[in-house]
């Protein structure tokens, strides 16, 4: 089947995302989502199991990379929020179960049983547009093994409340003539004016968080419009 | 046997002022709350944050879990199950004792942790519980479990009440205080430990919302159940529960058609709790499998706590009938004339 150019829209549930530095890339999730779908053994940690098959994902492969593009969006706030994880050595219910052993005590300001009081960036952001190549009913289907974007989504980070993907009229995977650059690219291979672009280290193709994906590359500028100066957090948090 | 995806919407009744803060500023502890997008404008909302959830179910299942096999917990496993764990260079874990901790312990499958240098990943994530309120109308689904409009405006559900931690010295139980054991110092401060403190808190009758999503087999469904059977005994969420704060009336139910009928799953209800057909049966898979493991099943506790005491690392033997013979690095032998299976994914352009 013809690859064609594909628009897709992650629909949060309520717009707030733990991401660092706010990329996310439409084939880092489908890579992801391939998993889910047909290897869920390795995402459970137990792949000793693994079946090998050819892995493919159904997007068009452009220079070795996917014609993909990273996700745009309005970003509304950015700050950090918190979450806090504590050992429960002093419960009430620690009592009649915890077996101590020979330690005299247990250390929770460090080592191996430390509490901890995390501050992730969280941002407030809208919808999410991806731009591809490929086959657009594969790639919903994949989609919908994916539940979150971001960071800890199992405490409540990211949750996608839904995906669309529609036709679109060319493919805005690499460039486009409203956003420029759509995604990573060398400095060897891009083909427009890289001015207004950071460059910086960041992956190429999935897995991205891999050095061996990883080159110095122009980056998009993936705000649609200027963030606001308004900051939410933990230390900027009384509101009565 | 394959996951299964169950989706959950949570509805939370306070019956009684609910106190969840992150930070105080100076004697005063405010709501937690996030920045919600309301009509184009962040607002901020109180939000109970899904960590916390999260975290007192997760104690209520371990207490279950270790319950029902009626053994002392080592501090290395206490703290993988109850906490979550923390990542050990020093042992190193094998997928095949991954598998057979999977196995041995649907609990800390579904919540996930961190065993030796492995993290085992969770199967069960949950929403913010956000208020029923004007602001939020955007971010939850109608249901009868929801009170019918018109909705409150988010300010008209906090308040603040004011708390004194007396100081007893002065009270009449003084007469049991040994004034000797005062020093000169302590004289000469009149260091009086009493404390006024104010703490912001949502109003009783108000509702919270919440959306849970489990990827799992009906027996870590089974295991979330147990989860929620223990939680009815003390049904508490956020803090001060000791000072009477935080008890609720809970609604997990399958999502339905705007006005079609409910499909009720678990509900504790003035402290009763009720399952529906389908929680008993995978609570009873739950509890019966507790039992084999008790009685020896899969090399039984020993197995578990060997592998999460870093005892015992790479010789665990799962299930041999589900796992292929190891090659190189733990994979299959390698065939180099096969032919690897495509998947309908392919798009055969390059």
């Amino acid at each position: 089947m013809k690859p064609h150019p594909f628009r897709v829209t992650c629909h949060l549930y309520d717009g707030r995302v733990l991401s660092t530095d706010g990329l996310f890339f439409l084939d880092a999730i489908l890579y992801h989502a391939w998993f889910a779908k047909y290897q869920p053994q390795v995402l459970q940690g137990i792949h000793a199991q693994f079946d090998r098959m050819h892995m493919g994902l159904p997007l068009l492969r452009v220079n070795g990379r996917y014609a993909a593009s990273c996700g745009f969006y309005t970003q509304n706030a950015i700050g950090t929020d918190n979450w806090v994880k504590h050992s429960d050595f002093q419960a009430p219910f620690a009592q009649g179960l915890l077996d101590l052993g020979n330690a005299a005590q247990v250390n929770t300001s460090s080592g191996l049983f430390k509490s901890y009081y995390e501050n992730p960036v969280v941002r407030l952001i809208g919808p999410v547009t991806f731009y591809g190549v490929g086959n657009a009913t594969k790639v919903r289907d994949l989609l919908s093994y994916i539940p979150a974007l971001g960071k800890k989504s199992s405490a409540g980070w990211g949750a996608v409340s839904r995906w669309d993907v529609d036709p679109w009229h060319e493919d805005w995977s690499t460039y486009s003539p409203d956003l420029g650059l759509m995604r990573p690219m060398p400095p060897e291979e891009i083909a427009i004016d890289p001015a207004p672009y950071m460059l910086r280290d960041v992956g190429v193709k999935p897995p991205y968080w891999k050095p061996y994906s990883q080159k110095l590359c122009y980056v998009p500028n993936v705000f649609q419009s200027p963030p606001l100066t308004h900051f939410e957090g933990a230390h900027n948090n009384v509101n009565t | 046997m394959p996951d299964n995806t169950y989706t959950l919407n949570a509805t939370f009744t306070l019956r009684q002022p609910l106190a969840h803060t992150s930070v105080g500023s100076g004697n005063k502890l405010y709501l937690r709350t996030v920045s919600l997008l309301v009509d184009g404008e962040p607002q901020r909302i109180f939000a109970m944050s899904g960590n916390a959830l999260r975290g007192a179910w997760r104690n209520c299942g371990a207490l279950y879990y270790f319950s029902a096999l009626d053994v002392m917990v080592p501090r290395t496993t206490f703290h993988t199950f109850f906490s979550g764990g923390a990542l050990s260079k020093d042992v190193a874990t094998d997928v095949r004792t991954i598998f057979t901790l999977r196995s041995l312990s649907p609990f800390l499958s579904l919540f996930g942790g961190a065993v030796g240098s492995t993290l085992i990943s969770g199967k069960f994530s949950t929403t913010f519980a956000y208020p029923v309120c004007l602001e939020t109308v955007p971010f939850f689904t109608k249901s009868p479990r929801i009170n019918p409009p018109p909705y409150p405006a988010y300010k008209s559900l906090k308040g603040l009440v004011t708390l004194i931690r007396k100081d007893d010295t002065k009270s009449p139980y003084s007469p049991v205080l040994d004034v000797e054991s005062f020093t000169d110092t302590d004289v000469e401060k009149d260091s009086s430990p009493q404390t006024f403190y104010d703490v912001e808190y949502l109003v009783p009758g108000a509702q919270l919302f919440s959306s849970l999503r489990l990827a799992c087999s009906p027996l870590e469904l089974g295991a979330f159940v147990s989860c929620l059977c223990e939680w009815a005994k003390d049904p508490v969420i956020g803090g001060r529960g000791a000072q009477g704060f935080g008890q609720v009336d809970l609604w997990l139910d399958f999502p339905t058609d705007t006005n079609g009928p409910l499909d009720p799953f678990v509900s504790v209800v003035d402290g009763q709790l009720s399952l529906s057909p389908l929680a008993q049966e995978v609570k009873a898979l739950y509890d019966d499998y507790l039992l084999s493991i008790k009685n020896g099943h899969m090399g039984g506790v020993n197995a578990l706590l060997s592998i999460t005491e870093g005892k015992q690392s790479k010789t665990v033997e799962g299930p041999s009938d589900s796992l292929p013979a190891k090659g190189k690095r733990g994979r299959p032998p390698k065939n180099k004339q096969e032919v690897l299976p495509k998947t309908d994914e392919d798009v055969s352009v390059d």
